[in-house]
């Protein structure tokens, strides 16, 4: 995947590495922004009420 | 020009170390390599070896079986899951305290500028706040804590904030206000991640000032115990006269919920304390703020 990537990258080894680069910085952006906020509900960590319906239905 | 600079270069580096004798020698053959090698690709032989060899190698780069072309897939797709799953650990360690750090300050300061508008006047009803609305600021000046109260325990709409959440009874128990006559003033916090203002509440000592300010009031409380650990089911630890504090009859107590151990959720922490002073705004800050 990646040496296809940097095979279809335009240009000298220069501008590949910065273009390689600002991609980087937008698949890390979107994992910050939408990904991890969305997966983080999901995963049964940081539930600090207590509610009558036990472990599940502590508050959302 | 290239033969005369490794020269000049030698001479100064030979003068002050006159140990380094056996270096010139070394320097010649260097020098006679460099000055070849523009000229090699001019030459025929080498030139077609060279290409040869190119097309080799790009014919054997073409040929590679199905199996390593798999294999090469699943070691790229296990270093970006592990790449993945390290950036995760970094956004809950650290940027979602920084987003509920500037979400909280943001809401603290908004509370601020709607009681400096308001004017004075009497602590309202419970029923007057929306789900996810801030009334008060907590202080825990024992563990340097400031954070904005919401209505609610909702994690999206309020802890996920930075904030501090009332239990208000939506779907969960409701929970007195500080104001009222009697009653369990009940909150949940964060002890890690989404700015984590309950992270050390475990490290309060009794006698150690719990302070909620509201439009009109400063309401100071007194830590009086703690429960290391409960289950989670366990409601009856903000009842309004909460089991396991040793508290025995109704009064204007304080409770705050975090999970624990920490970076888990299996057990709660609950702390307890119980009203020691009210303070209308107009007299001031209560000291345990001031000192």
């Amino acid at each position: 995947m990646y040496p296809w990537i940097w095979r279809h990258l335009p240009g000298n080894a220069w501008v590949k590495s910065l273009i390689a680069l600002v991609l980087v910085l937008a698949v890390v952006y979107a994992l910050f922004q939408y990904v991890f906020p969305w997966a983080e509900p999901l995963l049964p960590f940081n539930d600090v009420t207590v509610d009558n319906n036990g472990m599940q239905a502590v508050t959302p | 020009m290239t033969a005369l600079r490794p020269e000049s270069d030698a001479r100064p580096r030979e003068a002050p170390t006159p140990v380094s004798r056996p270096l010139p020698p070394e320097d010649r053959p260097t020098m006679q390599l460099r000055r070849i090698e523009p000229e090699q690709p001019v030459t025929a032989p080498g030139g077609r070896a060279e290409r040869r060899r190119a097309a080799q190698r790009a014919a054997r780069a073409r040929k590679d079986s199905w199996g390593v072309i798999a294999t090469r897939a699943v070691g790229e797709l296990f270093i970006t899951l592990g790449t993945v799953l390290l950036l995760f650990v970094a956004y809950q360690l650290w940027w979602t305290n920084v987003i509920a750090h500037r979400q909280a300050g943001g809401a603290a300061s908004d509370l601020r500028d709607s009681w400096a508008n308001a004017g004075a006047g009497h602590d309202r009803d419970a029923g007057e706040f929306s789900p996810g609305q801030g009334f008060a600021i907590l202080y825990i000046p024992a563990l340097d804590v400031k954070a904005p109260i919401a209505q609610g325990v909702g994690k999206h709409q309020v802890l996920d904030r930075g904030m501090v959440g009332h239990y208000a009874g939506d779907g969960g128990p409701a929970t007195a206000m500080p104001w009222d006559r009697q009653g369990n003033f009940a909150l949940a916090g964060h002890r890690n991640t989404h700015g984590e203002p309950f992270r050390y509440v475990n490290r309060l000592k009794p006698g150690d000032k719990i302070v909620v300010e509201t439009a009109n009031a400063f309401y100071t409380y007194e830590m009086t115990s703690r429960l290391d650990q409960t289950s989670p089911a366990n409601v009856r630890v903000i009842d309004p006269v909460p089991a396991g504090s040793g508290f025995t009859r109704p009064g204007r107590y304080i409770t705050l919920t975090t999970c624990t151990p920490e970076f888990t959720s299996t057990y709660r922490l609950i702390v307890w304390g119980k009203m020691v002073e009210e303070r209308p705004r107009s007299k001031g800050k209560p000291d345990a703020l001031v000192s």
